[in-house]
């Protein structure tokens, strides 16, 4: 699904991202776990063609991304609040991003039933648009409208803060289940719990450097946290 | 702790990235402004001596008149650039730092402005050299400095108009409509000859204790501006929420259902009708618009039969719309950049919508200017001209320009805001101005207006035409500039 060769994004004299071989497969979750600053935004900016690669190329199914548009049509991505078209309702916003899929009104919300419980009735028919609702329930926007419509590979970075409690366990339900049905997943996220549970394949990014990149199994948690403890403790 | 908060503001915009990316903008800017000012410097000093040698015109009358054209002016160009922008002490507002040093930083940086040296260049000379040899120094400081006090009145003037404007936009509007019609009525009606003007600065030379009057005014507008912010500091964050649930919106669909059937290209079009009817920022720039339709009345109706003169007023009002909506035309979209970068979206589909939406605006516009007709086919000929060439060549250049604009443009901010813009965009906006009245004024050199008009609209014609090729060049250079565009939209 995803390939990036001999990846590196500099700014200035630092290098932010420097991958030289990484593989993600299709319908594979994969997980990204760092620190603030290890370059976890700048490989899904990277996939996303949001910016340009100082060196090296990301491949989605064999395409280089920054040469072709191709990707866009199998991929659903939420990284900030950019992605998201404040002035509408979600109604309108769902909508949106379904006519760019070509899906009817009709067909987005048949697609859209199955995420009602997620939604907790704070969402639809509210006659609100997006910037009125709270910062989760805009989170939540944003990342059903990035996977209602059955994308072939779905990126979301940090979906999991701003989220009450329920929301969370339910969203970790949703990812899973989208994972199950075959679209590869990509998740970047600050905790080793949630990301341990939803991705079957964990990297750890560090200083824009990947250093483990293991399977998920039980001591995979323990050995995430091993790994970030600082070692003076 | 103010002196210490200035010295932070300084370096916010030494470091802002406005200010190093346009550091080629902002030296040329200062050049131009350096000769104005020596201009103005020049032609103060030599003033008096030039007025002298004109019999029967007594130079310290002229400059007492000068004063009264200058208040109205500077009372205008401080409504247009001043800049009050309260995100600045936003951070400041959590911290153990009283309010009351706040409003007072804000207010001192209001009236930090560029035209606060206007004064000083244009009156200082002239009371130094010409109206010393005949009064005492405190006459003729007082002079200048009720010259100054007024101008500082204004600075607060123009500064409480705005603010008010954010809290209660129909009314202040009416009352700032209202002021510069009685503004422009009394330098209309009121002839300058009369005297009244040069009286009142006159008795201030000749009762120089008078300068308490314009002391005062400065001191109580500052007084009101700084009542008005300390008790809407916080409101003025907050009012962004409240006015605006989709509740009170009225129904767009059905008034422009027919977009979204004529597919990719109607649907950008609606959204961007929706992101103009429910954001703040861009919603007066459509009844601007609507407005200066009118524009041509108050010239085309006086005794000036200038075709160059028809000529500017028929591109400003054709050109409009596009010169000041397409010029930050991707801006207005920099909040949800990235969904339109990664959603499933054709560039070409998405470019040709800005086009068509631009164009068609104008062609509504032009339709109705259809009544200058009863103002002359001449007039009439010279706008249709003109509108053919804003709608044919100007959209491509404009679009061309706004790949290059990398500002986020916050959509709530006030009409008058001056966030997100920039020397570069206005300069922008004057070189398409610039180039279509170059093109028509050079053929004319060789051609009679009527040719020259025929051959305008025919290159505008041309434009409508190869549309498709322009809008394929314009999507290369998109191409190229998208990666600095979202980098600086994602800057907020």
């Amino acid at each position: 699904m995803i390939k990036a060769l001999n990846l590196t994004k500099t700014y200035g004299r630092t290098t932010v991202l420097n991958i030289s071989s990484l593989e993600i497969g299709a319908g594979e979750s994969f997980g990204l776990v760092g620190n603030n600053g290890a370059g976890k935004t700048t490989f899904f900016s990277l996939i996303t063609d949001l910016i340009k690669a100082t060196s090296g190329e990301v491949r989605s199914k064999d395409k280089n991304v920054y040469l072709s548009n191709h990707w866009k049509e199998y991929t659903g991505s939420f990284l900030d609040e950019s992605f998201l078209i404040d002035f509408l309702s979600p109604e309108e916003y769902f909508e949106f991003i379904g006519s760019l899929h070509s899906l009817s009104k009709e067909e987005v919300n048949r697609k859209l039933e199955k995420y009602a419980d997620f939604f907790n009735g704070e969402i639809m028919g509210k006659k609100k648009f997006i910037r009125d609702l709270s910062k989760g329930n805009q989170k939540k926007v944003g990342i059903i409208g990035a996977l209602f419509f059955e994308p072939e590979l779905l990126i979301l970075d940090e979906p999991f803060p701003h989220l009450d409690p329920t929301s969370v366990i339910r969203l970790k339900k949703i990812i899973k289940e989208t994972s199950s049905k075959g679209t590869a997943v990509l998740i970047s996220s600050h905790d080793l719990n949630h990301v341990t549970e939803v991705c079957e394949r964990i990297a750890v990014l560090e200083k824009g450097i990947i250093l483990h990149d293991i399977k998920t199994s039980s001591n995979t948690l323990k050995e995430l946290e091993a790994y970030f403890t600082p070692e003076e403790e | 702790m103010i002196a210490s908060l200035l010295k932070q503001n300084l370096i916010r915009i030494r470091r802002s990235p406005e200010f190093q990316k346009r550091l080629a903008t902002n030296i040329i800017l200062g050049i131009l402004i350096s000769i104005s000012m020596l201009n103005f410097l020049y032609v103060s000093i030599n003033l008096a001596s030039l007025l002298r040698k004109t019999p029967g015109i007594d130079p310290i009358k002229i400059m007492n008149e000068a004063a009264f054209i200058f208040f109205p002016a500077d009372f205008i160009l401080r409504l247009i650039f001043q800049k009050y922008r309260s995100s600045a002490v936003r951070p400041y507002l959590i911290l153990n730092i009283p309010r009351k040093k706040i409003v007072q930083l804000m207010l001192i940086k209001t009236g930090q402005s560029l035209l606060n040296l206007i004064p000083a260049f244009v009156f200082l000379p002239f009371a130094i050299s010409e109206l010393s040899r005949h009064y005492s120094f405190f006459s003729v400081s007082a002079w200048f400095l009720a010259i100054y006090s007024v101008s500082v009145f204004n600075a607060y003037l123009a500064n409480y108009a705005k603010i008010k404007f954010r809290l209660k936009p129909v009314l202040t509007v009416l009352i700032t409509g209202l002021a510069l019609l009685f503004i422009a009525a009394s330098i209309f009606f009121l002839p300058i000859s009369s005297g009244i003007q040069a009286g009142v600065m006159n008795s201030v030379l000749n009762y120089p204790y008078l300068l308490i009057v314009p002391i005062i005014g400065a001191i109580a507008m500052y007084g009101l501006n700084y009542r008005l912010i300390y008790f809407n500091l916080f409101a003025e964050s907050d009012l962004q929420g409240e006015k605006t649930s989709a509740s009170r919106e009225k129904e767009l669909k059905s008034s422009f259902s027919f977009l979204s059937s004529i597919g990719a290209t109607g649907k950008f079009i609606l959204l961007e009708i929706k992101m103009i009817m429910r954001n703040k920022r861009p919603k007066p720039l459509i009844f601007m618009s609507f407005i200066m339709v009118f524009y041509g009345l108050i010239f085309y109706n006086q005794k000036i039969h200038s075709e160059y003169f028809n000529v500017f007023i028929a591109s400003f009002m054709t050109g409009v719309f596009v010169f000041s909506y397409g010029i930050i035309i991707f801006g207005w979209e920099s909040t949800y950049f990235g969904m339109i970068m990664t959603g499933d979206i054709d560039f070409k589909t998405y470019l040709r919508s800005k086009y068509y939406f631009m164009a068609g605006f104008t062609t509504l516009l032009f339709l109705i200017m259809t009544f200058y007709l009863f103002l002359g086919v001449e007039i009439y000929l010279t706008i249709s001209a003109l509108f053919l060439f804003n709608i044919g060549i100007s959209p491509f250049i404009i679009l061309g320009m706004a790949t290059y604009n990398k500002m986020k443009y916050r959509l709530d901010e006030g009409m008058y805001s001056q966030q997100g813009r920039g020397t570069q965009q206005y300069l922008g906006s004057l070189i398409v101005l610039a180039i279509q009245i170059g093109i028509i004024f050079a053929l004319r050199l060789f051609l009679t207006i009527h040719q020259t008009l025929l051959i305008t609209g025919i290159i505008g014609a041309a434009g409508i035409a190869a549309h498709n090729y322009s809008i394929s060049l314009i999507e290369k250079l998109f191409y190229k500039n998208k990666y600095s565009m979202i980098e600086g939209f994602r800057k907020s």
